[in-house]
């Protein structure tokens, strides 16, 4: 099993899921006995932003959970190690000369010359310009 | 770089070529391949002329007493093209050119002196 990409994340988000749940709990039992319409309408309120709250930290932690399958799974698969490909020897001597065949296409083309500025000017004198700059 | 307004600047030009290998040559210049430049300001004059040797030559020329940062000017920048259309050479960024006034060097001069008076000395010389 791979380790958890991010433990003090998950501290926290189900920290967070921890005091909610409580809350969800009460509001929910609140919406069970007479209250008025508008009290019972605040109350559903809440609800609904808690548990959207809570099924948002949920859905970070199952995340967490899915990248720890699929590491342990990558790790199962060898990684980081990739071995060097074995095949027989006439496949490789087939392979060599189909790169010989690559390396003679690319041989068809050049690639196109740079200027390049050489770096080391000479200077000649002349009169000081009497224009200002820039 | 800087350049002194006094001074011509003279840049070979040259064609360079990598291979795949990521080997960098000089390639000869094609017959007939003529190179062009141009600046980004006109207080600097650039013109690709023939040296000694007959080989092209980037030529720039300060056309003003100074272009540089201390007057919010220089960082002009020279483009090299050429006629067969080869990747462009530039002097530009730490290579872009700034006009300066030649350094001035200060020189001890003695003043007019001034006599005062002064018993004569004693002490016999030279």
């Amino acid at each position: 099993m791979a380790d958890d990409p991010n433990p003090a994340l998950r501290a926290e988000l189900q920290a967070a899921i921890d005091v909610l749940a409580p809350q969800i709990r009460g509001l929910t039992d609140l919406d069970t006995i007479s209250l008025s319409s508008d009290l019972k309408a605040a109350i559903d309120q809440q609800i609904v932003v808690r548990q959207r709250r809570s099924n948002l930290l949920s859905s970070v932690i199952s995340t967490l959970d899915r990248v720890i399958v699929a590491r342990t799974a990558l790790e199962a698969d060898g990684y980081p190690t990739l071995p060097t490909a074995i095949i027989a020897q006439t496949l490789f001597t087939e392979l060599k000369g189909d790169n010989s065949d690559i390396d003679a296409a690319v041989g068809v083309f050049a690639p196109q010359a740079t200027i390049a500025i050489g770096t080391d000017p000479t200077f000649t004198p002349q009169p000081a310009p009497t224009k200002p700059g820039p | 770089m800087d350049i002194q307004n006094t001074q011509v600047g003279h840049f070979p030009l040259t064609l360079t070529s990598t291979t795949a290998a990521g080997v960098t040559t000089t390639v000869p210049v094609p017959a007939g391949d003529v190179f062009t430049a141009t600046s980004s300001s006109p207080s600097l004059g650039v013109a690709v002329a023939n040296n000694a040797a007959g080989n092209q030559e980037l030529v720039i020329t300060p056309l003003v007493i100074e272009s540089d940062a201390a007057n919010a000017g220089g960082g002009i920048v020279v483009t090299v093209t050429d006629s067969n259309g080869d990747v462009a050479g530039e002097l530009s960024g730490a290579d872009a050119i700034n006009i300066v006034t030649v350094p001035v060097v200060p020189v001890i001069r003695l003043g007019t002196p001034v006599f005062t008076t002064q018993p004569a000395p004693t002490a016999p010389g030279p």
